[in-house]
């Protein structure tokens, strides 16, 4: 099927809708991200200037009704870590541009005037800018509630926050989800300060009146989606810990192998793990009438994500995810699921990083700004970042820059950005992605925490970590949810054939590990010209001389190794 | 000897309590049902709870003696920690031995 490639200028406010070069033709998501960032955007711009570029698309598959396969990808080069990036959410927008035949949209340039604002409406038979001065410094849940109002309940709407539009490099970029809550979160690297540097504050999908985009050999590729529902059937992580439990059921096992991040990575074990953990969380949603389970995009049979609500039984937040619960709770030794919820909400309001922001206030509580365990300074400070103060303005740049301006050193960062929620002296595997990462410290990039290896050696790390970078990256490409490979594992050919019988080309398994490989490729090759060098390929000095008491190990996976990982087969 | 189990979020023991009188659960994924073997050597206590097993067992049962034993659904999907430890299957538990047994995800 044809698709095009829709570029908006963003100074001369121009659109221009144009067939997608051939070249790009097996590229989606995370794959398209890298190579167009390298053709078009020079390495050494200004994330924030007018040479970088926005982009954002489904992947290979979005739009198809291959489980799980509607997720969004955002890339451009990152206010926070200066290299290249890629951040990708679940949500209805993916599929949405697919079926509207959008392979992907560039934003090019920034208005000449700082403090412009617009949306792009998007509809079958149209494309617009359309100037919203009145969505300005408004919260996504209620700018989302607006752009509902005019454009329809089933409209699409991807969007920042203040943070955002403040240019902070903590900023994310969200999109609704089925019940057009928008709270799914491009959350990673700063990409919604792009996005504000643009002076684009919303894109709103209306997709009524298309259809799924067809597939080259339907039957074909029905066969395999069966095939891949039915191990998600049988798989028990897809079948009933996700959906059960969500993502909160992985607090109880990093707490036992001293995996868990707790008060700013001191230590990789908390005593309030029970209270923040999946069964927790579950019977906390079931008293209070919530959802234990819950889908955040058309297609997906897991359905790990959930709804919270607070005491008065009105929804709080949803979802509420590991990675929050992760940096938000345990990092800042809280233990109180009321008081994280609350976090997450006013951090997707604000429209920033629940990640790098639990970094950030794990940091200030290191520095004594607040105690560790205080939610209510927690809740405050996040507060701080919606009205714009300078101590505001810190925390929403991410913990890296307040640990620098509070004096810290232990800043649990890779390329200025924050760890997820898996301490990596604890979890070797993941301190090797962490390191490696072109993206920086990302769990997403290649999480090794479900591989059956000892968590605590050195030995075997660089491999798992760099299967599973090979890995993520196929998923990250597709816009398939990385909890399809849990149910999958091996079984790369059967993705091939998806794409084979969707696009009408060959492509066998090592077909799809080649252009994974390759992507990454590019991707050091672009942070390469951004001046990155090896040496940013490495942790904190102090996770290799500190033991994490829990495990009582240091971070000690050899230098060489790393700086081989892409050698090895 | 004695070890102290727990079991993860939608891990379920499929055999009868030693004292408390049978109690089957079956959290395992919809059309999977594997027979259980029984394992007479390995006897849960009394006062242990759906999620926290208290189990006496022969000294130096491997670990995967111990997760047949107890009948989990799905065993090759599992993760078994040991005192912090992922160790192969196939080391023996000592008494006393804190054992978590889950089935390994990746956050979101």
């Amino acid at each position: 099927m044809d698709t095009d490639i829709l570029r908006v200028d963003m100074q001369s406010l121009r659109l221009k809708r144009e067939m997608t070069n051939e070249a790009y033709r097996m590229l989606g998501g995370r794959s398209f991200i890298a190579r167009a960032l390298l053709n078009e955007v020079r390495a050494d711009s200004h994330p924030l200037g007018r040479h970088n570029k926005l982009i954002i698309l489904p992947g290979i598959l979005g739009g198809t009704p291959a489980p799980c396969a509607g997720r969004l990808s955002a890339g451009g080069k990152s206010p926070l870590t200066g290299g290249i990036k890629e951040s990708n959410a679940g949500g209805v927008a993916g599929h949405k541009l697919a079926r509207l035949g959008i392979k992907a949209l560039i934003f090019e340039g920034k208005p000449r005037q700082q403090g412009e604002l617009y949306l792009l409406l998007l509809t079958r038979d149209s494309q617009e800018l359309i100037p919203c001065p009145e969505l300005k410094g408004l919260g996504v849940y209620e700018a989302a509630e607006r752009l509902h109002e005019r454009y329809g309940k089933k409209a699409g709407i991807i969007l920042i926050g203040p943070a955002g539009e403040m240019q902070l490099t903590a900023a994310g970029i969200t999109n609704t989800d089925m019940d057009g809550e928008p709270s799914r979160y491009c959350g990673r690297g700063g990409l919604g300060a792009v996005m504000g540097s643009k002076g684009l504050k919303a894109i709103v999908i209306d997709d009524s009146g298309t259809r799924a985009p067809g597939s080259h050999d339907k039957k074909r590729f029905n066969e395999i989606v069966m095939e891949i529902v039915r191990l998600i059937r049988e798989t028990p992580q897809t079948a009933v810990v996700y959906r059960n439990y969500g993502t909160a059921a992985l607090v109880s096992t990093t707490n036992a192998i001293g995996g868990l991040p707790t008060r700013n990575f001191s230590t990789g074990s908390f005593e309030g793990a029970e209270r923040i953990s999946g069964e927790a969380l579950r019977n906390l949603i079931l008293e209070r009438g919530g959802l234990a389970t819950h889908s955040c995009m058309p297609g997906c049979p897991i359905g790990c994500s959930n709804l919270l609500p607070g005491k008065d039984g009105k929804k709080l937040v949803s979802p509420l995810e590991y990675e929050t619960i992760g940096l938000l709770g345990s990092n800042c030794g809280i233990d109180d699921l009321d008081a994280i919820g609350e976090m997450n909400w006013l951090c997707n309001d604000l429209g920033v990083d629940t990640i790098d922001v639990g970094g950030a206030i794990g940091v200030a509580m290191e520095a004594g700004l607040i105690q560790f365990g205080d939610s209510r300074g927690a809740i405050n400070l996040i507060k701080e970042i919606g009205r714009g103060t300078v101590l505001g303005r810190v925390i929403g740049h991410g913990g890296a820059l307040t640990a620098r301006v509070l004096g810290v050193m232990r800043v649990p960062a890779v390329k200025s950005q924050i760890m997820a929620a898996y301490e990596p002296r604890g979890i070797k595997g993941l301190g090797v992605t962490y390191a490696t990462s072109a993206m920086g410290a990302d769990h997403t990039a290649g999480n090794t925490v479900r591989v059956d290896i000892d968590h605590h050696k050195a030995e075997g790390q660089v491999r798992a970590s760099r299967n599973a970078q090979l890995t993520a990256t196929i998923y990250d490409s597709l816009g398939m949810c990385l909890f399809v490979g849990t149910a999958v594992k091996g079984r790369i050919d059967l993705l091939a054939d998806l794409v084979s019988s969707h696009l009408g080309v060959p492509c066998s398994a090592d077909d799809l590990l080649a252009l994974s490989r390759e992507t990454i490729m590019v991707e050091r090759e672009f942070n390469r010209r951004a001046g990155f060098t090896k040496a940013h390929d490495r942790l904190p000095e102090h996770f290799s001389e500190e033991v994490n008491p829990a495990s009582g190990t240091v971070f000690d996976v050899p230098e060489e190794e790393l700086d081989r990982i892409w050698d090895g087969e | 000897m004695k070890v102290k189990v727990r079991l993860g979020p939608g891990v379920a023991a499929r055999l009868s309590y030693a004292d408390a009188g049978p109690s089957w659960v079956d959290a395992g994924p919809r059309g999977a049902s594997p027979a259980v073997e029984r394992q007479e050597h390995i006897r849960v206590q009394a006062g242990s709870t759906k999620g926290e097993l208290m189990v006496e067992l022969p000294d130096n049962t491997p670990i995967r003696d111990l997760v047949k034993g107890l009948g989990i659904s799905s065993p090759e999907y599992l993760l078994v920690i040991v005192n912090g430890h992922v160790p192969p299957a196939d080391t023996p538990l000592s008494d006393g031995d804190q054992v978590m047994i889950v089935y390994p995800l990746s956050g979101g």
